[in-house]
Formats: structure tokens, sequence, C-alpha cells
């Protein structure tokens, strides 16, 4: 498989050198030649083209295709428009926004403003997750290099293109990488998401149209204006293209964040890039897309990573992240702990959420402490079909890790409850 | 608007653009279960009570937040709906405490029919049931957060509908719970409208005068008009045996003007009718000391101390329209004053331009585009009606647009434009905007009124009159300027919101004079306190002085005849409200009469007594009246909305609410001192301050809680003005 051979390194390309987060570095490796390339010799509807070509999808989560979410937002005549980046990255096991704007913000930079020429944004903010202390002073320096040299603020380039831009920390609150809810806690208020339709494109940040691109997704962009969507859209899946971060954790040799292609087969991760099991211990189970993912056995790792043919598996790609189990973990244990993550994150806005999550955590932590039984686990699934109405994909996905390892480890489960303890806890 | 046609469980729907599905099915009759959608809310769509099936999409969708689309194609009762319905009502319930046997909502509780009609059968919840023991209590609010479901009503109702922000959410998921954002109703702003009380669909946010007082299916509930102000707001009293156990607006039910929403005196001021300081018995004054009589005796007093005496006639404007016809026949219509004077000289500026002294209704403001507010202090003195304002922007998407001199905590933050000009401008304001209407190249010289001017060119436009106008030196002059400016204007409607509950009918009935200009032989109170409706005046001297009163109030002490009379949750009638004739009902039994014993006086055969003399009429604006010499500032004497009709003064629950006594000074204007001499004319009262920077510079308000004698004094001579009163200040 093309997979196999040593992909070049596109995203990750900087991460290795020495003080790859200074513009002097950045630009010593052709940094900000993409933002001059579109400034110049591109109309904004350029750029918005050659984005929709490339076929790339948002790495935040959701997979939404990135050109037409600048189209929409190019089409709204409000102003003035705002252009966010999402590092808000809070997800349990999710560690690769971070490896970006620690070790290469300026590549996020120049795709934000390119990005912010496309769909005509004024005004732009990082949104930075809370625990993240050091990348806030990088982003901030690194932004402070990029006025200097004239890559921010008014007549960038001598164009007419004007951008401001700004690092925002969340308070701590894992429901603010949500978009919506994301844009709340900019304005200052709690965070919760708010009704869509509108969409934020329409009506974001201050009721106006509003980007709200994830770092991962931005870092892309001046790839895609360098050298063509033509050329992105041929790495990888061909429905879903382009290189792609994969975080690692868990029971493998190497943990760590993989740049490989959109596709790359779940098993090639672990098995090869990862360098497998530790110990060599049998493979038990995979969240293969983040903490809100349905769990995969170890006959079904077959699959390749990207949205589409992991949400025919019946789960999802989510941000990418890859929990690994080995044959020593408790599943029953792994569930509890994730709902457990939920339970504390939900915002408490809507019923299924905020009851579900806990009633699941109450649940499976009865099972867990052996004083479950077996009604329980049809209680599980029940509770889990009314989170699928939650308000926001937190509570439509909370349940996932829940649900998908009773039907997928029932016999895990029932173990529990017949022998009222927990079969790998020891002593 | 062009309708569609959309299909909710198999029936043909009609559909306007911006219907949600939850309201064409509303209006369809066809049920959706529903916790934090309310009709007079913004839809949040966080209890996921009210999912639907839609054609073609994926999840089920919640119904009021989905917009009705050509052709869709909606299922409210399948299985699946059914199924997801309970389970979500199973997970409020799970947690749910069961105590509805003491539960005041009992009977009335949202979550008890909608989780009847659509919740689970049986339980399957076999944790122990999380507690959420965090009660919060205010004077009159208490949050029970065990039995709250999170909807969030209360949250929207305060924040965005009132525009008061005092609830909020504190810590997340499970474990949020409802509080004022600092822990305590009044230090959060409370203004005590109980509206949140109102919409909460459980029983957790309390009435706490209805406390454990009574049960909802057994009380009698009585629709009738609150006459406590202007507003005239429609309240359902419910009384049990007689006595009354609370207010209740039922926003979003109540057919009213006021659509259920009241103020802290409609929904608490109710039981005046306890107050210790009711009149029990009619009183004479015998040999200079006040004694108790029979009311027959009292009768045959009055009957002989009126007899072809002229009358001063004193008469408080919330009186029903059948007690204010049966004044005029047996007191005459000629010789009276009124706390509605600075109303009536309003209207008869009005009257001058326009020819007539009818004013529109309050709902004609919904057809208007625009609506041109003028007057300051809506909130305190029509609280109601400065709600409807603010809710005909958010709800209605009008154009609301403020002349005043002070800001509007409740209307600024939604007025599309505002003009607030020192108090001497008002007229001259309002003729640029006169000019600017006329001539479209007019330039007034000033950006702010030409904006002003040109955010009202080719709109609908509607005027409001209310609040201090009515108290202004000027108010004549203001009457003569809006009629005229209201005529040069597309639809021009005006309505002038009464101060008083009958304000306009005791314009209409009676020929209103000056206090100073009465010149009969007996004084005839009515309803009326002299402090408090005609600061600074003194009752004529006369024969004899007849009150006729529901309180011992401070007159009883310099009359000779008092007779008691009921207060008005106790009267069946109508008034002339804001709206048009106004219904006020009651099943309370009294002891006491005004239109019995006014019946039993004799009809005076006055002959064809008309006041309906020729006004003489102007072709012109009103002319700016307003000085002031250096030094001099510019009072206005507000009475606090919970001491408006010194409702905190008999009533207890709004005496726990009740405001502050002071005086409020620009920071610019305000002295070194602790204390100030304020100087009107001959009267002087000391008193402490607070800088208040949204006090305009020049301008003073002294908020008091009731006009006390030394109020009064202090505002000898310049009665029926509250307002622009020429005042300077001292360091004391
Ligand atoms: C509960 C929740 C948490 C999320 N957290 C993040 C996050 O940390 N970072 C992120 O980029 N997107 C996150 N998302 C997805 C965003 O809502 C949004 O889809 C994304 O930022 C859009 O960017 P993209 O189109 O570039 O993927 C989250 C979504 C949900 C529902
Ligand atoms: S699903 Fe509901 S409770 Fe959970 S985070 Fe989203 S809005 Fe909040
Ligand atoms: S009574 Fe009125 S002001 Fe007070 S909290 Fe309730 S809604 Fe807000
Ligand atoms: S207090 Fe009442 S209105 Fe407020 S959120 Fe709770 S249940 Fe809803
Ligand atoms: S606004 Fe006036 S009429 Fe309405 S409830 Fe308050 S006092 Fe009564
Ligand atoms: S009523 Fe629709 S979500 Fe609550």
């Amino acid at each position: 498989m093309a997979g196999r051979v040593k992909m070049e390194k596109l995203l990750l390309r900087n991460v290795d050198k020495e003080n790859s987060h200074t513009i002097d570095v950045y630009l010593k490796n052709g940094g900000y030649q993409s933002l001059r390339k579109a400034l110049k010799e591109m109309s904004p509807e350029d750029v918005v083209e050659e984005v929709k070509l490339s076929g790339l999808r948002g790495r935040g989560g959701a997979g939404f295709p990135t050109g037409l979410k600048w189209e929409f937002a190019a089409a709204d005549v409000k102003e003035p428009k705002f252009f966010v980046c999402n590092a808000d990255e809070g997800e349990p096991c999710t560690f690769k926004d971070r490896v970006i704007f620690e070790k290469d913000p300026h590549a996020l930079i120049e795709g934000m403003l390119i990005g912010a020429y496309a769909t005509g944004c004024r005004y732009g903010y990082i949104y930075l997750r809370g625990e993240y202390p050091i990348g806030r002073k990088i982003l901030e320096r690194a932004i402070g290099e990029a006025y200097e040299k004239g890559f921010l603020g008014e007549n960038i380039l001598g164009t007419d293109f004007s951008f401001d831009l700004y690092v925002h920390s969340g308070a701590g609150a894992y429901i603010c990488g949500e978009e919506t809810a994301l844009i709340e806690s900019l304005e200052g208020k709690r965070g919760e998401p708010r009704i869509k339709p509108p969409f934020p494109v329409n009506a974001g940040y201050l009721w106006k149209p509003t980007v709200v691109n994830n770092v991962e997704t931005l870092a892309n962009i001046p790839l895609i204006i360098e050298r063509g969507g033509k050329w992105y859209s041929g790495i990888g899946s061909p429905d879903c293209p382009g290189p792609k971060l994969y975080p690692v954790s868990g029971k493998v040799k190497r943990p760590g964040v993989y740049e490989l292609p959109m596709g790359t087969p779940l098993s090639e991760i672990i098995y090869e890039h990862a360098g497998g099991i530790v110990q060599d211990r049998k493979l038990k189970a995979v969240f293969p897309g983040g903490a809100s993912s349905s769990v995969l056995t170890a006959d079904e790792i077959d699959v390749p990573m990207d949205f589409p043919s992991l949400a025919k598996a019946g789960t999802m790609l989510g941000s990418g992240a890859i929990m690994v189990l080995d044959e020593t973990d408790c599943i029953v244990r792994a569930a509890l702990r994730l709902i457990e993550f939920f339970r504390h994150e939900s915002c408490g806005k809507c019923t299924p959420c905020r009851e579900g999550t806990d009633w699941l955590v109450r649940l499976v932590r009865r099972i867990e402490e052996g004083e479950g039984s077996e009604e329980d686990l049809d209680v599980i699934l029940s509770v889990s079909e009314t989170m699928e109405n939650s308000f926001c994909g937190l509570g439509m996905a909370a349940h996932n890790p829940v649900a998908s390892s009773v039907r997928k480890f029932r016999e895990e489960f029932l173990t529990h409850i017949e022998l009222g303890r927990c079969p790998y806890r020891r002593g | 608007m062009e309708s569609f046609k959309v299909v909710i469980d198999g029936k043909e729907c009609e559909a306007y653009p911006g219907e949600t599905v939850l309201e064409v099915a509303e209006r369809n009759g066809i049920t959706i279960p529903v916790f934090c959608y309310h009709r007079e809310l913004r839809p949040e769509g966080a209890c996921r009570v009210c999912l639907v099936e839609v054609e073609g999409a994926p999840r089920l969708v919640t119904a009021c937040t989905l917009k009705a689309m050509p052709d869709m194609v909606v299922k409210t009762n399948t299985e699946r709906v059914r199924r997801a319905r309970a389970g979500v009502i199973e997970l409020i319930l799970n947690n749910h405490t069961l105590e509805c046997p003491i539960c005041d909502k009992s009977g009335e509780c949202e979550l008890q029919m909608t989780g009847f009609r659509h919740g689970p059968k049986k339980s399957r919840y076999k944790e122990p049931r999380r507690e959420k023991d965090i009660v919060i209590q205010g004077p009159l609010i208490e949050i029970d957060n065990d039995r709250c479901i999170l909807c969030r009503r209360c949250i929207r109702m305060c924040g965005e509908n009132m525009g008061n922000r005092v609830l909020g959410i504190l810590n997340r998921g499970y474990r949020a719970y409802i509080s004022p954002f600092n822990g305590d109703f009044m230090e959060s702003g409370c203004e005590h409208c109980g509206s949140c009380v109102d919409v909460c669909p459980v029983g957790s946010l309390l009435d706490r005068a209805f406390k454990y007082k009574d049960r909802p299916w057994r009380m009698d509930k009585t629709w009738t008009t609150c006459l406590f102000c202007g507003s005239g707001c429609k309240v359902e009293i419910d009384s049990y045996h007689g006595k009354v156990k609370r207010a209740v607006g039922r926003i979003g039910i109540n057919d009213g003007h006021n659509r259920g929403y009241l103020c802290v005196r409609g929904k608490w001021g109710w039981d005046v009718i306890y107050s210790d300081k009711r009149l029990k018995e009619p009183l004479l004054r015998v040999d200079g000391e006040l004694r108790r009589i029979l009311l027959e005796e009292a009768l045959k007093v009055l009957k002989e101390k009126i007899e072809g005496r002229k009358i001063n006639l004193f008469l408080e404007s919330s009186l029903t329209n059948e007690e204010l016809e049966k004044i005029a026949a047996v007191f005459g219509t000629e010789n009276a004053t009124s706390d509605s004077l600075g109303f009536y000289n309003f209207l008869k500026g009005f009257e001058k331009v326009k020819g007539t002294r009818e004013t529109d209704k309050f709902s004609s403001i919904y057809d208007a585009d625009a609506v041109v507010v003028i007057g300051d202090f809506i909130e305190e003195i029509n609280p109601v009606v400065s709600m409807l304002l603010r809710l005909a922007v958010l709800q209605k998407g009008k154009r609301l647009l403020r002349v005043g001199v002070f800001p509007s905590k409740k209307l600024d933050s939604v007025a599309f434009s505002k003009l607030l000009v020192d108090q001497t401008e008002i007229i001259d304001t309002l003729k640029h905007v006169i000019l600017g209407m006329i001539d479209t190249s007019y330039s007034s010289g000033n950006r702010k009124i030409d904006t002003f001017i040109k955010s009202l060119r080719g709109k609908k436009v509607s005027f409001v009159v209310a609040g201090t106008v009515f108290f202004s030196p000027e108010a004549e002059e203001i009457g003569k300027t809006v009629a005229y400016l209201s005529d040069r204007v597309v639809g021009g409607k005006v309505v002038a919101v009464p101060p008083k509950a009958n304000s306009l009918k005791v314009v209409n009935l009676f020929r209103l004079k000056h206090p100073e200009e009465l010149d009969g032989d007996v004084n005839v109170v009515v309803n009326g306190e002299l402090e408090r409706d005609f600061p600074g005046v003194e009752l004529p001297k006369a024969e004899f002085t007849v009150l006729f009163t529901p309180f011992y109030t401070p007159d009883v002490s310099g009359a000779d005849l008092v007779i008691p009379v009921e207060v008005w949750l106790e009267k069946n009638g109508t008034v002339d409200g804001v709206d048009g004739k106004l219904e006020v009902k009651t099943v309370l039994e009294k002891e006491f009469s005004l239109l019995e014993v006014l019946s039993q006086l004799p009809v005076r055969n006055t002959g064809a007594e008309s006041k309906e003399a020729e006004v003489e009429r102007v072709n012109e604006p009103g002319q700016r009246l307003l000085e002031r010499e250096k030094g001099e500032l510019l009072l206005t004497v507000l009475s606090n909305r919970t001491g408006w009709n010194s409702v905190s003064y008999y009533s207890k629950n709004v005496a726990g609410v009740a405001g502050e006594r002071v005086l409020l000074l620009n920071p610019e204007d305000a002295p070194d001192s602790e204390m100030v001499k304020l100087k009107v004319g001959n009267g002087e009262l000391l008193i402490s301050f607070r800088k208040d920077s949204s006090i305009p510079k020049g301008h003073a308000v002294l908020r008091v809680e009731r006009f006390t004698r030394d109020v009064s004094e202090f505002l000898r001579g310049q009665f029926p003005n509250l307002s622009g009163i020429r005042c300077q200040i001292a360091e004391a």
C-alpha cells in the first residue's frame, strides 16, 4: 500500500526544525509565500474554489467541507465578519492541534489569513483551550512577529486586505469546543451551544458572519494554495483527501501524533506506526475517533481511517484520536471513565445529556462495582437512544462509548454482574 | 405574507413564514408536549420533549425550534416519537422530588400534566434520588431547586423579556441550578414583577405570599383589572371562601392587553385588603373628636351637609366608571380637581390642536412600524406599559424611538434611537422632528436629531406619551406639540398612557380645575390622600370636609366625616383604560360600598351640566416653558414603583421590597457634603443623596416611597407638577 512508503511530511514539515515556532525559521522555509500568492495572484473567489477543489474536510470532528463553509461565509453581506480558529482541543486523548500551534504557529496564522481573505473577514480570534498556557505564549509571540513583519494589521502586503488577530483563552470547559458554545464564550457568556440554524457562517460572533475552523484544518490551507487543490485531492482517500494527524494513545508501544494520509487503515497505524501493543499483548478494543466514538473490536480494525469509512463501520473519525485497549483492560471501567468525563463536561442545557450522562455513570458504576443486573444493560441502551435527541454533539455522542461497549462486550458486562465484581481487578 | 401548507399528522395546515412547527400545530389543535417552550419566550430547544418526526430528516427534531417549510411532512404521534418523549420525561422524573402533596404548584403543574399524559408508565430508576437541596429565598420569591426542571423559562423571562438578568444558572451539567446571579434577589436588582414565578412550569419558583396557603383546584378564580395604575392589567385573583390568596397573571394565557405581565403592585399588592390600616366604620367629628357612628347616621349627616351646597370635589383616579358617573351626578362635575390634572392639561393641549381629546388604544401601536415614546420613568409609573413597549421591539420587531431626559433601563437597551435631551429642550427637540417630517431636506444642525428624523421617514409612526410628561409644567404644551407632530407623520396614532387606572374617565367626565380655583362650601375627597395625590395642596377652607376612603389616611385627622369604602379588589364595574373599556370583577363580600352610599344621595339638578365648553383651537405646536437659571437644577419627584399609590404603605407584601428615599444627583452637580438642603420656592428638604452618573447634569431626581408630610410641604405650590421643578441645592 502507498501508505507504507514513508510519506512526505506536510503538516509536520516544520516541527522538527530548531526554533520552528519563530517567524524567521518559518520564512526561511517558504513561509507566508502562500499568503503572498493568494493576495497578489488570486481573487477571494479563486481561493475558495481552490479549497473546494482540494476536497479538504474540517478536522474538528464533523468533517464539513471547508471550501463550502467559506463559500457560505463569503456570500453573506453582513459586516464585519469574523474568522475564528477553534483551538479548544479538550477531548481526552486528543493532542494533535497542540503540535501545530506550539511548533508551527505561523502555519496556522497563515492559514487563517488566507481564509479571512477568501471570506472577507476583518477580525480573527484563536479560541485556545484554557489549559494550554504555553501555547498561548507561543501564539501571542507569533502574532506579534506577524504584525511586525506586516502580515497582520492594515493593508497587508500593500493590498486592501486588513486583518487583526487575537488569542482568547477559554476557561476550561470542553463544551466550548462546540462552535456555537465557543462563540457564546467568546462573547463573554456562559459556554452553551446555540440553536442551529442560523449557523455561525451567517450569524456567529455578535450575530455576524463567522467562520469557525479547526487548527489542523487551517494548517492545510497554505499547502493547498502553494501546491494546488488538485495536488491535495490526490492524497489519501479520494472522497476525503489530505494528510491527517492521528494522535495515538493507550496500550501501544509508541504513542504519539502520526501524520499519515487520510484513509490509512487503523491496523496499520496501530501495528506499524505506533509499534503494536505493549508487551505484545492482544489488542482488545479501540476507540478510533476520540472519547465519544463507538468502540471497535480487534476484528474490526482493518478499516480506513477517514470520515465515510468509519461512519460505515458504525463509529466515527471525530478528531482522529485513537485510543487502544489491550486484553488486560476492563471495558466496563473504560466506558465508566469516558462517560464520567462527559457527565462532568455536559453544560446541562438539555435534558437528555444532563440527566442521561448522570444516569449512565450511575448504571455503569454500579455494574463496575458488581452491583448490576442484566436489565441494567437494556436500560443503558435505552438511555443511550434517548440521548441521541440531545441538543448538541456532546450529548448526541457521549453515550457512544458506553452503548457500543455494552453491545460489543456484553459478555464482559455480564461477567461483572455474575461475579459481583470486576474480573480484572487484582487483589 | 404568503402562507403555505405543511402536513402535520396527515392534516394539511396553513403556515406562515417564520412560524415554527409547534406554533402551526398549536393553531391547528394538535398538541405537542413542551417544557422549555413558552409562547412569550424565545425558543430554547433545551428540554427536548417536543420531539417530532420530519419526513426526510434522520433525527427527531424539536418542534419548538423547527421553522415550518413548504410541504414539510411532520408526524407528532408515532411510536418512535412517543418513546423518545417518554424517555425525556423519564429522565426528568428520575430525580424529581415527589412532593406533590405539599407543593403549591400541584394541580396546575405542567410536569404533572405532561408526565401523566406523555411520560413512562413505570419507573426503571434504581439509583438513590439525586437531591438538590438548594433553596434560595427572597422576600417574595423562593426558588426550590429540588423541583426545578431547568427549563430556563425564568432566565429568559427575566433577562430577555424583562431586561433584568437577575436569574442565571450556576454550576453545569447535572449539578446546574437556578439562582439570582449573586445569590440574592434584592441585590441582583429584582423588580419583583413576578414574571419568572408565573412562567415556571413546576413548583420551583414560588410566590412566598402564597406558599402553603391554598390549593389551585379549589380556589375561586376571578379575572379582573388591576387598578393600581393606568396600565390596567388583566389579572386573575384567586380566593377561597371570600378570602384572597394570590394574584396570578397567567402570562401567555391571559387575553388582556398586558398578556399576563404584571408588576410588583399587581402581583403582590392585593393584601391591601387586609391592611390593618383599613377603616372599619364611619367616623364623625363631634365636639372636635372623631367618633364611630353607624352608616345610616353618616348618610344622614352627609345629606344634610351637602344639601344645596357647592362641593369642592377631590378625586383620585382609580375609581370605576360607575362610581365616577354617580359622583358626577351627586356632587357635580364643574368644581372638581384630581390627581389627573396634569394628564387633563396634556389632553387639553392635544385637543386645542386636534379638535378632539380622543387618543388611541394601546394596541394600536402594533399596527405601526415605529413607536416614538415620549416621557420618562414609565417603568416606575406604568411598569407593564414599559414592558409591553420593550416586547413590541423584541417580539414584534417594532422600531422604538425615545424622546426623554433620563436613561431607561427597560427601553434603552432595545431602542432603535433615542434623543435624551435637557428637560428644557423637550419641546424644541420635538419641533425639530416636526420640521424634519415636513421638509425632507431639513437639517437641525444636530446629527442625532437628524438621524432620529431619518429613521421615521416613510414609516408608519405611533406615539406613546407616558410617565413624567403628565407631571411637567409643560404638559399642555407637549400635548399641543405631539398633536401637531402626529398630523405630520404616516399613521400618527397617539396613545396617552393614563397615570392612574381611570384617569381617562375622570378627565372626560369632569371639568378639572386647579385646587386653588375651587370655590365651594364643602370638601369631598374620594379615594384620595392629600399628600400623595395632591402634594403641597391644602384643603380649601370649607364648612365641612367629607372623606371617602378605604384606609386611615393622614387626612382622617382633619376630616369632619369619614366614610369607609372598598378597595378595587372588592369592586365590580368598568374603567376606561389604556386599551379601551376594562372590566373589574370580584367575588369578595364587602362591608361598605361607595356606589351604595352614593346611590342614597340625591342627584343634583344642575341642568345640563356639560363640560363640553369649546376649547379655543390653535394650529401650532406648543411653546417651551421650562427655564433654568444658573445654579438651578430641574427636579423630578418620583414615587417608587412600590410606593406608587401608596401600595407598599398598605400592602405588607410589597412593603417587604419597598424602595428607599434618596436624592440622585449627577456627580458634577453633587456637593462634597453627605446631606444636601434641597430648595424649591419656599420649601426646603434636608436629605441624603447619591451620586448617579445616569442622571444628566442639571437635573435631580428625588425618589420617594411615599409623599409624606415633609415632602408634601416641600412641594407647596407645585401641584400638579412633579417634574421640571426648579430647585437649588446647598450643602448641609
Ligand atoms: C462537544 C464538542 C466539542 C468540540 N470540540 C472541538 C474542539 O475542541 N476543536 C475543534 O476544532 N472542534 C471541536 N468541535 C467541532 C466544532 O463544533 C466545529 O465543528 C469545528 O470547530 C469546525 O471546524 P472544522 O470545519 O475545521 O472542523 C467540537 C464539537 C462538539 C460537539
Ligand atoms: S448535549 Fe445538551 S447538555 Fe450536553 S453539552 Fe450539548 S447542550 Fe449541553
Ligand atoms: S420577579 Fe421579575 S425581576 Fe425578579 S427575578 Fe423574577 S422575572 Fe426577574
Ligand atoms: S425555576 Fe422553574 S422556570 Fe426556572 S428553570 Fe427551574 S423549572 Fe424552569
Ligand atoms: S402595571 Fe399597573 S395595572 Fe399593571 S399590575 Fe402593575 S400596578 Fe397593576
Ligand atoms: S419545548 Fe421544545 S425543546 Fe423544550
